[in-house]
């Protein structure tokens, strides 16, 4: 976990205490571990799953409760626990709307709306929002936005997103450069194909 | 951009700043959000989550381990005790097994109402069982009655079951009371003198029991009703641990 950064972590000693109280039913504790995931897990969800974010978050959280018990392991790791419930809450989700594409991968539909590569540099030089950079790491290719998300988002490292992915950690990390180099093109290149997505696509992106 | 510089901005956006400052900063930006926060979003749907089913209980791997191999083991002493009891069993009902074998599961068996063969019922003679220290119990007695019932005077096992069957024999009339009188004072059926030494010599090492085994079988059910009382209390015992666990196992 990087130090430079303001994500609401629960460090060391204080997760444990956190993660003991939750199992022997503190709600301060549980509302501990929930504060220290739920923003970024929204963020993944949102980027992956679009208006059933928050859906697919509560289903993992319920899930989280009642395995809470079972869980061992330190803060990493619980996080990638959550992480991986929430991917497979969101893989039957989509299952479940297997009529209905997701969202956040349409990105020629995205383009075709705004393609302002200007809106972009703006938004750039402007101290870009959470929610545009959301969006714009959601116009990706799937496996390299769901890379970079949990690597930036989820503050994984190559191993747990590998995991989580059931791919090689070779492959998370090609994925993962090559994402950042599009996404580098993206936000350096006006004449690119730098686009940005609208809010009402993503309804639950930066909402957290 | 080279692939360390990529690593450094993927775990830590803000040590590639200098290099890469729009793509640091658009990764800062999603992975970073203010720490006053109030509630987050769904924090109070998750918290009526967890106060309305709380934690699942811990693992119970060892536990259940343990209670599956418990059960296992309780098994398959079960299925062997079947195998070999019933291969016993089977022994003893066709009377294969050697004499003291023959005679101990045949004494066994008496007792929880199964008539098994012995070798002192195979010389026909219901009182030599009582020899048989395995069949002072009721095992002797029904077999003394099943034996008197059943020969029925051709070849009696002792002298009631000789009178009965003359009594039955006889024909009805004036004669038939004097008829069967005789045969009460007669010897047929009647343990020799050289046999009579087994039940008296039982009767000494036993004692008083024997002595009311031996001499009359009515008071013998009593008998053996007091004597296994306890026994008669402990196979109580699991109906009455069982309505004590009912409790336990509501709770």
């Amino acid at each position: 976990m990087s130090a430079d950064d303001e994500r609401v972590t629960t460090q060391g000693e204080e997760f444990a205490r956190a993660l003991d109280a939750a199992r022997d039913g503190s709600e301060w504790g549980f509302v501990e571990l929930f504060r220290s995931v739920q923003p970024a897990l929204l963020r993944y969800l949102g980027a992956l799953a679009g208006p059933l974010a928050e859906d697919v978050a509560a289903e993992t959280w319920l899930r989280v409760v009642h395995d809470l018990a079972r869980f061992e392991g330190d803060e990493d790791g619980f996080r990638a626990w959550v992480f991986t419930i929430a991917r497979h809450r969101w893989l039957d989700a989509r299952r479940a709307a297997a009529r209905r594409p997701p969202e956040v991968y349409d990105g020629g539909e995205a383009l075709a709306e705004i393609p302002s590569s200007e809106v972009v540099a703006d938004a750039v030089e402007e101290a870009m929002s959470t929610e545009a950079a959301l969006q714009l790491i959601a116009t990706l290719p799937p496996d390299q936005a769901e890379a970079v998300l949990l690597r930036v988002v989820g503050g994984l490292d190559v191993d747990r997103v590998a995991a989580i992915m059931g791919k090689r950690p070779g492959h998370v990390r090609v994925l993962s450069h090559r994402g950042l180099k599009r996404l580098a093109v993206l936000v350096q290149d006006p004449a690119g194909s730098g686009h940005v997505v609208t809010q009402r696509n993503h309804p639950t992106v930066g909402r957290v | 951009m080279d692939d360390e510089m990529i690593e450094r901005l993927l775990a830590s956006p803000a040590t590639a700043a200098e290099e890469a400052p729009e793509l640091a900063m658009l990764l800062a930006a999603a992975s970073t959000y203010p720490t006053d926060l109030g509630p987050v979003a769904g924090q109070e749907a998750a918290l009526a989550a967890f106060r309305a089913g709380g934690v699942a209980a811990p693992p119970r791997r060892k536990r259940m381990l343990g209670k599956a191999l418990a059960a296992k083991t309780l098994a398959m002493l079960g299925a062997g005790t079947l195998v070999l009891g019933g291969g016993v069993a089977a022994a003893a009902a066709a009377d294969t097994l050697p004499v003291p074998a023959q005679n101990a599961i045949s004494g066994a068996a008496s007792h929880v109402g199964l008539d098994f063969p012995s070798h002192a019922q195979g010389n026909h003679h219901g009182w030599q069982n009582s020899n048989n220290p395995h069949h002072q119990g009721n095992g002797n007695d029904n077999q003394g009655t099943d034996n008197g019932n059943k020969d029925n005077g051709n070849q009696p096992d002792n002298h009631g079951a000789y009178v009965s069957g003359v009594a039955r024999s006889a024909s009805p009339g004036p004669g038939h009371g004097k008829t069967v009188s005789d045969a009460a004072h007669s010897q047929d059926g009647k343990p020799t003198p050289a046999q009579s030494h087994g039940p008296d010599a039982n009767a000494t090492d036993h004692g008083a029991t024997n002595q009311s085994q031996a001499g009359d079988g009515a008071p013998e059910p009593q008998e053996n009703e007091t004597s296994e009382a306890p026994e008669t209390d402990t196979s109580g015992a699991p109906s009455g641990l069982g309505s004590g666990h009912a409790p336990g196992s509501h709770g």
